[in-house]
């Protein structure tokens, strides 16, 4: 079955349509809403939302081919709702995930690591995602457009301007680095 | 400190960190969901969506205008409005809103909030099912039913006036001219349509409502009718409704369906679709779904 009868299976109700849908998308999904929120248990949470809303929504979505377009928009503006606002969230007991662990050739140093944490937690989370869309997950402006529903251009400015701004904390970082160096 | 030059390296190596697995009960806990949450119609003005696209919002905004407008010129013509009969039978509670879908049902007997308008008159659903059954669908023209512990969820779907679809690319929904719209109608077009293997068509009466049901065993062949507005491979389209609504019956060639058309009276036919996409599973599918089926009644 192609993925586009998945789509309409879905939406004429089939569940089981629905999870072979994400299946095979439900990884990649998780990891770009813990590169948002930048915590395992929002990301998680924010998921299990996104897709119920997808799920229950599915039949307004009019062009099969416009899935995962649609699907990630959904997650990302989940996770920025998430992280714009405080959760409560319940305990679960749960497996830990998977985590890919640091090359011996990492680019990145401890410091810089706890350096660029701190600076991502000083930006506003549609900065945040728009990060993640472009450096986790890959897409250009043009896809993150189409994503976001914004036009290309304003894709762009966008992402721009959050490379100022993590540019910007980071500067912040390291000058509060240096005073605490001297007051030390 | 870190150069503007470098932050883009930076962010992909260091997104490229950190966790790519999402935890297994993610998706089993979706599948539970799915089960019993009701999806939206497609013709429905989902007002507490935070997805609106922007000509849905104009449409909402000119809409309220209208209605504003309108009320307004009402209320300096007549003056208090007057008292009004009331409607002939009482209005579902939820037609313009979500779905009155029940969610979980207990084991017993059970009858739709909203399905079965027709004529004016409410003809209501009423059906008995064992433990592990949820209702996730009630309109008044479709109905569905799911086991809910079947983790390949197959619906069992109740809808009025079944008509069949000229199928014709680009798939239009489009009722087929000369075709009737009786059960008996109805299964005399699956059974002799020339893409589809079906089994014999036989006679059934449920609590007074007597119809026919016809299996379809998959597809034929040298069959080459297309739906690729929906697939891309072989394709049968059957079912539509003659009220305006979302649902659309087509068959791609690794189904097994179930067809029962009964003649609940007053002109209204009800269709009951029991699909496998499994095809091992049709007939475990169609023994548990019958016992159900068996159960229905058509109040009036």
């Amino acid at each position: 079955m192609v993925e586009q009868d998945l789509v309409l299976a879905a939406q004429r109700g089939d569940g089981a349509a629905f999870v072979d849908l994400l299946r095979p998308r439900i990884d990649r999904l998780f990891a770009l809403a813990h590169r948002i929120l930048r915590d395992v248990d929002g990301a998680e949470d924010a998921l299990q939302d996104a897709l119920i809303v997808v799920w229950r929504d599915l039949r307004t979505l009019r062009d099969p081919t416009r899935f995962d377009a649609w699907l990630h928009r959904v997650v990302v503006r989940e996770c920025i709702d998430d992280a714009s606002r405080e959760r409560r969230r319940m305990a679960k007991v749960r497996a830990l995930p998977d985590v890919e662990p640091a090359a011996p050739d990492s680019l990145l140093t401890l410091a810089d690591r706890d350096q660029i944490e701190r600076g991502l937690k000083r930006l506003a989370p549609d900065q945040r995602a728009i990060l993640a869309l472009h450096h986790y997950a890959g897409f250009e402006p043009t896809e993150i457009a189409a994503i976001l529903g914004i036009p290309p251009g304003t894709a762009r400015s966008r992402l721009h301007r959050a490379h100022q701004a993590m540019r910007a904390a980071l500067d912040a970082d390291a000058r509060l680095a240096v005073a605490r160096g001297r007051s030390a | 400190m870190i150069q503007e030059r470098d932050i883009g390296r930076l962010l992909d190596a260091f997104y490229a960190e950190g966790p790519r697995q999402a935890p297994d009960w993610l998706l089993d806990d979706l599948q539970a969901r799915v089960n019993t949450q009701a999806q939206r119609a497609d013709w429905r003005v989902s007002l507490r969506s935070r997805y609106q696209p922007t000509w849905r919002l104009l449409l909402i905004a000119v809409m309220l205008g209208a209605v504003i407008i309108v009320g307004a010129a009402l209320l300096q013509i007549g003056g208090r409005p007057r008292p009004r009969a009331g409607p002939e039978f009482p209005a579902p509670p939820c037609l313009l809103s979500d779905s009155c879908a029940s969610g979980e049902l207990t084991a017993g007997q059970h009858e739709s909030t909203a399905f079965g308008t027709f004529g004016g008159k409410r003809h209501t659903l009423t059906f008995t099912v064992p433990d592990g059954w949820a209702n996730v669908y009630d309109t008044d023209i479709e109905y569905m039913l799911r086991p809910r512990l079947d983790s390949q969820g197959n619906p069992l779907h109740v809808l009025t006036s079944p008509v069949i679809v000229d199928q014709q690319e680009p798939c239009t929904k489009t009722p087929k001219a000369g075709v009737g719209e009786s059960p008996d109608d109805l299964v005399a077009y699956i059974a002799s349509h020339p893409g589809l293997e079906v089994g014999t068509p036989q006679r059934i009466s449920i609590n007074g409502m007597s119809g026919q049901y016809i299996d379809v065993l998959g597809m034929k062949p040298d069959w080459t009718g297309t739906c690729t507005r929906y697939t891309d491979g072989q394709t049968v389209v059957l079912l539509m409704q003659r009220e305006p609504g979302p649902f659309l019956w087509w068959m791609d060639s690794t189904e097994q369906t179930r067809f029962v058309f009964l003649d609940a009276g007053e002109g209204l036919t009800i269709g009951v679709v029991i699909d496998a996409r499994i095809q091992e599973l049709f007939q475990r599918l169609v023994d548990d779904q019958m016992r159900v089926v068996q159960t229905m009644s058509i109040a009036k």
